[in-house]
C-alpha cells in the first residue's frame, strides 16, 4: 500500500481593520471553500475534494487567524486557484493570503512556528500602552531564549491528536 | 520568490488609498504602482487641452515620506511607490497625447485600446509600458500573433487586472477566456497580473495570484514570472522610456580628428578624478543607461564617447 500523498496549505484570514472573528470555526472555513469550489471546479472538483484524502481544514488558530488546509496533491492546483476567490466566512468579509505550501504536517507546523516568531517585533510597532509592550517584550525573550522547546511542544500537541 | 510588485492600485481617497497600500506591505509586495485612470483621453481639441491641463503632475498621487513612515512602521524603506497613468484609447488621431511630457513624467504609461486599430497602433508606435486588456467584456479587437511579437520586441508587456474576477462571476468568465485567448498567442509570457482594486479586500497575496495562472494556461514558472520578474523588467523598460535616445560610440585616442580635441581636455580632467577615487565606471556607463550628462559618462581615458541627443 503506498501512503496517501497529502498537500497542505498555511493561510492566513485577512479581516481588513477588523483584528478576529469571535465565531469562527474550522467548519465555516470549510464551508467557505467548498462553495467557492463548487462555483469553479463545479461537480468534479467537489467529488474529488470528497474522496480521501479529502479537502479538510486542519487547525485554525483564533489569535492569530491561520488556518491549515489538508488536500490531496492531485488536487491541490485546483483548490488553490480557488482560494483566492473565497470573498466571505459566514456573514464577515475575508479573504485568505497563502504563506506556505507543504508535503507534511510536521513542516507546516515548523513553518507555523518561524511566522509567528518573525511577526512579534512586527506587533512591537502596534502597541499603545506601556504594558502591552511589555508583553510581547516577554513574549520575544521567550521565543529566542528556546526555540527548541517551543517546536518540539507544537509537534507532540499534533500528534496527539 | 524575489519581490513581488503590483503595479495597479487605483488612486482614490487618501485614507483608502492608505488602506490598500498598507495591505498591499503587509500581503508582501515590495513595491506598489499607484494608477490615476483617464476613461476619455479622445475628445474635441478643446476639450482635450482642457483635459491635459487636469492629468495631475506625477508627484502629486503618492504619498509623502512622512505618511508612509507613519503607515507601514519601521519596514517602510524597502518599499516602493510608483505613478502610474493608464487611458483608453479610442480613436487613432488623438493618441500624441500619451507622448506629451506631462504624461511621460509617470513611471509608468498604460494605455487600454479598444479598437483593432488602436490596437496595433499601440503595439507598434505608440512610446508607453503597458497594455491593459479588457477583462469586463469581450475582446473588442481581435489578437493577432505578428502585433503581440511587435509589442513583445519593444518590451511591452501586457496587463490583466484580476480583482474584476474576483468581484463577479460573469467578470469571472470573461477573464479567464480573454487571459487564456492572450495566452495561447503570446505562449504565456509578457504578461502581468495586476489587482486594480477599489478596495482593500480586493488584494491578494503574491502567492494567491500567482495560483491564478494555473487557471489561466499559465505554468508554475510562467505565472511566478507574471507577478515578479516581468514587473521587474517593466521598470526597466520605464527608464529607457523617460531617458532621451541615445547613441554611445567607442574610439581610440589616437584616432579622433582634429576639430574635437576639446574632448580630449575633458576628459583629461575626469580621469586624474577618476584615479582619485580609484575605481572605474561600469559597463552601463558605455550604454548611456545611469548617464545624465556627457562628461561624467566617458569609460577611462582610453575610450571617448560621443552622445547625441534627439528632442
Amino acid at each position: 500500500m503506498v501512503r496517501f500523498k497529502n498537500r497542505y496549505i498555511v493561510c492566513k484570514l485577512e479581516f481588513g481593520c477588523r483584528v478576529t472573528l469571535p465565531d469562527l470555526t474550522q467548519d465555516a472555513v470549510y464551508r467557505a471553500i467548498a462553495t467557492e469550489l463548487q462555483v469553479l471546479h463545479g461537480d468534479y472538483g467537489t467529488a474529488c475534494a470528497r474522496k480521501y484524502p479529502n479537502l479538510t481544514v486542519q487547525y485554525l488558530n483564533p489569535s492569530t487567524n491561520l488556518v491549515m488546509v489538508r488536500c490531496s496533491r492531485d488536487q491541490c492546483k485546483q483548490i488553490q486557484s480557488c482560494l483566492p476567490f473565497v470573498k466571505k466566512i459566514g456573514e464577515v468579509d475575508v479573504f485568505l493570503h497563502t504563506l506556505h505550501l507543504a508535503g507534511t504536517i510536521r513542516s507546516c507546523m515548523k513553518f507555523i512556528v518561524r511566522y509567528h516568531k518573525s511577526q512579534l517585533p512586527l506587533l512591537m510597532s502596534e502597541c499603545r500602552n506601556p504594558v502591552e509592550r511589555k508583553k510581547v517584550q516577554e513574549m520575544l525573550t521567550d521565543s529566542c531564549a528556546d526555540s527548541g522547546r517551543t517546536l518540539g511542544l507544537l509537534e507532540r500537541s499534533t500528534t496527539s491528536q | 520568490m524575489s519581490a513581488p510588485m503590483d503595479f495597479n492600485i487605483l488612486t482614490c481617497e487618501r485614507s483608502t488609498l492608505k488602506e490598500k497600500i498598507k495591505m498591499a506591505h503587509r500581503l508582501g509586495y515590495k513595491a506598489v504602482a499607484i494608477n490615476i485612470f483617464i476613461p476619455e483621453l479622445t475628445q474635441t481639441s478643446k476639450k482635450k487641452k482642457s483635459q491635459q491641463q487636469d492629468i495631475a503632475p506625477a508627484k502629486s498621487l503618492k504619498l509623502s515620506d512622512l505618511e508612509l513612515q507613519e503607515l507601514l512602521g519601521p519596514t517602510w524603506k524597502s518599499f516602493r511607490q510608483l505613478t502610474r497613468i493608464s487611458a483608453t484609447l479610442a480613436d487613432v488621431q488623438h493618441n500624441f497625447v500619451m507622448s506629451t511630457d506631462i504624461v511621460q513624467q509617470y513611471d509608468l504609461v498604460a494605455v487600454q485600446p479598444t479598437t483593432d486599430k488602436t490596437f496595433y497602433q499601440a503595439c507598434t508606435a505608440l512610446n508607453v509600458d503597458i497594455i491593459t486588456l479588457d477583462v469586463t467584456e469581450k475582446l473588442p479587437f481581435k489578437l493577432k500573433r505578428t502585433t503581440i511579437n511587435a509589442a513583445v520586441q519593444r518590451g511591452i508587456k501586457f496587463e490583466f487586472q484580476y480583482s474584476p474576477a474576483i468581484r463577479d462571476s460573469t467578470l469571472r468568465k470573461y477573464f479567464i477566456a480573454n487571459a487564456q485567448q492572450f495566452v495561447f498567442c503570446d505562449i504565456g509570457k509578457n504578461i502581468i497580473l495586476t489587482s486594480g482594486c477599489e478596495k482593500a479586500m480586493e488584494l491578494r497575496g503574491p502567492y494567491d495570484v500567482a495560483n491564478l495562472g494555473s487557471l489561466l494556461n499559465l505554468n508554475a514558472a510562467q505565472s511566478k514570472a507574471a507577478v515578479t520578474s516581468n514587473c521587474e523588467a517593466l521598470l526597466k523598460h520605464s527608464e529607457s522610456r523617460r531617458l532621451n535616445k541615445s547613441v554611445s560610440k567607442v574610439e581610440k585616442l589616437e584616432e579622433i580628428p582634429g576639430n574635437e580635441t576639446w574632448l580630449l581636455d575633458k576628459l583629461r580632467v575626469h580621469s586624474s578624478l577618476e584615479s582619485v577615487n580609484g575605481g572605474s565606471r561600469d559597463i552601463a556607463g558605455i550604454h548611456g543607461i545611469d548617464s545624465s550628462d556627457e562628461e561624467t559618462s566617458v569609460d577611462g581615458p582610453a575610450a571617448k564617447k560621443i552622445k547625441l541627443v534627439q528632442t
